[in-house]
């Protein structure tokens, strides 16, 4: 299994379109957090120095994190897209091993990608003067519940991927999973559901106090059963399809 | 020994049956012909054997075993299916070692299959800019990279030149002697007639015929067509003979399964005049569409 993570890895380490993603993840993020600084000192902004401003600020660099999904939906569909479907199973015949080494690769990209995006946030903020970083348990879990996070979007979007196949329909998934499910159920009275919803889990994860958050433990677990149902979806959907 | 055996394969997608009970073997050492007119289903038999479309019925197996159950497939066989499978952006060089790497298969294998097929200048192109003669010898490429015993190739010689169809030739010929097994599809019998062992020829997902090619070219018929003003007399007198004979028009003789030697005889036997005499073969290109000509159109 690990080669082929490492084949899925290098499947995108050798494609264009990776870079310009990344490219794109990293200027999002370090845009949203210009934003954020720009603001300090503005009514309602933290404080200069404090540790919300900490949080604020590393938070918002999850902003390419919309962006890194995109990237695992295109890691599952590209394969249709180009009907390099018939080569990859030429060369690895089981399809479970193979869509299970773009989930884990699309996972490990995420998690990268935020760790890479928590970096850059910090040294903006470092950068500008406003942002101390003093690790505290609030800290620790924003960085932590992140990494899980970017890796569990990630997952998630390569699965539904691989259960649409399309790769135009597939990219709608990011945003209505990461943005519109979010805003929508509020706007509909739907209150209850939104710390079940896949972005109410993810806030519950990283730390964000709202309303019915769910515990630590509940998040991960919801997250988990999230993956899983649209994997095996997912799974099924390949397990059956004739490439031809 | 079997190399590839396929038994009772049918494939249907709705109402349309594309494979229908098809059973043949191809055995080591040889190479096999697959062939039938477009739309016969060939790719959807060879894709049925590289588990990638699954059988309504029967099974096709690859060294005794069904592909999906291979450990590490590019040792055992290696497959070419369409010169169209390939991502435009990656280089000739990174498609082939994005293959190579679930095998385990080392990088300088990958520059020696790009040498073997003639496209080690173009390593570092990248494919979107290939022509679709280059993308079949880099799909070729990717097939022999575990050096395989069996070769599975669909239409391979489709936008090749004339010389690289010679090449190929040449190549799919030495790897037979060398004891590998290739099974090699087209939808032109007389391409592989000069380098084929044996032809298995489909049509609308049926087996039609199969043999070796020596075999196919033992139906072909053959002929001798003679002009003369005395065709009823000739015709009366190869009858006479023994020779099968027709009048094929009021002066011409069409006198079948003789040679002109034989006719010559007769005729100055007989002291006939003849304008011209000519043998004439149906040729493995004719046969081959006289037994997957649509009858009903014929008809």
């Amino acid at each position: 299994m690990t080669t082929l993570v490492g084949t899925e890895l290098l499947k995108l380490y050798w494609t264009r379109a990776t870079w310009f993603f990344l490219a794109a993840a990293l200027l999002l993020s370090a845009f949203r957090v210009e934003l954020v600084l720009a603001s300090v000192g503005r009514v309602g902004s933290p404080l200069r120095g404090s540790s919300d401003l900490t949080l604020t600020v590393l938070g918002a660099s999850g902003m390419g994190g919309l962006v890194v999904a995109l990237l695992a939906v295109v890691i599952v569909t590209r394969e249709f897209h180009y009907a390099t479907w018939t080569s990859t199973l030429i060369a690895t015949p089981s399809r479970l091993r193979v869509l299970v080494a773009k989930f884990v690769a699309a996972a490990v990209v995420g998690a990268v990608l935020a760790a890479v995006m928590f970096v850059v946030a910090a040294v903006l903020g470092l950068i500008s003067g406003d942002v101390t970083i003093g690790l505290d348990r609030r800290l620790l879990q924003l960085l932590i519940g992140g990494l899980i996070s970017a890796a569990f979007w990630a997952w998630l979007c390569a699965a539904i991927a691989a259960l649409i196949g399309n790769q135009t329909i597939a990219l709608l998934v990011p945003p209505v999973l990461m943005v519109l499910i979010g805003a929508l159920l509020p706007a509909y009275g739907l209150d209850i559901l939104v710390p079940w919803a896949p972005d109410g889990a993810v806030t519950s994860l990283v730390g964000a106090d709202f309303a019915g958050a769910l515990p630590i433990w509940a998040s991960l677990l919801v997250l988990i059963g999230y993956g899983l149902i649209a994997s095996i979806a997912g799974l099924r959907r390949v397990q059956r399809a004739d490439i031809s | 020994m079997t190399a590839i055996s396929v038994r009772g394969l049918t494939k249907r997608f709705g109402d349309i049956t594309a494979v229908n009970d098809l059973s043949f073997d191809v055995m080591h050492g040889t190479i096999t012909g697959f062939i039938g007119p477009n739309g016969a289903g060939k790719t959807t038999t060879l894709r049925m054997l590289l588990g990638l479309v699954h059988p309504t019925a029967g099974t096709g197996l690859v060294d005794g075993s069904p592909y999906q159950r291979l450990d590490r497939p590019a040792f055992t066989v290696g497959a070419a299916l369409e010169a169209t499978g390939f991502h435009p952006g990656r280089t000739a060089r990174n498609h082939l070692r994005i293959l190579a790497h679930p095998n385990r298969i080392a990088t300088s294998r990958v520059d020696e299959v790009l040498e073997e097929v003639d496209l080690a200048d173009a390593a570092r192109r990248r494919v979107g800019g290939f022509s679709l003669g280059m993308r079949q010898r880099l799909m070729l490429a990717g097939a022999l990279l575990g050096d395989p015993r069996i070769l599975v190739l669909d239409e391979p010689t489709n936008g090749l030149d004339p010389a690289g169809v010679h090449w190929l030739r040449e190549f799919l010929r030495a790897r037979a002697d060398a004891g590998g097994t290739i099974l090699v599809s087209s939808h032109l019998l007389a391409e592989l007639a000069l380098s084929a062992d044996h032809v298995v020829i489909i049509k609308d997902g049926r087996l039609v015929t199969q043999g070796t090619v020596e075999e196919l070219r033992r139906h072909t018929g053959s002929w001798v067509r003679v002009r003369t003003p005395q065709a009823n007399e000739l015709f009366a007198m190869l009858g006479s003979r023994g020779f099968r004979a027709e009048l094929s028009s009021p002066d011409e003789v069409v006198a079948r399964d003789v040679t002109t030697q034989q006719v010559g005889e007769a005729v100055a036997a007989a002291g006939l005049v003849v304008y011209e005499m000519k043998a004439e073969e149906q040729n493995l290109e004719d046969a081959f569409l006289e037994l997957t000509a649509d009858k009903r159109k014929s008809s």
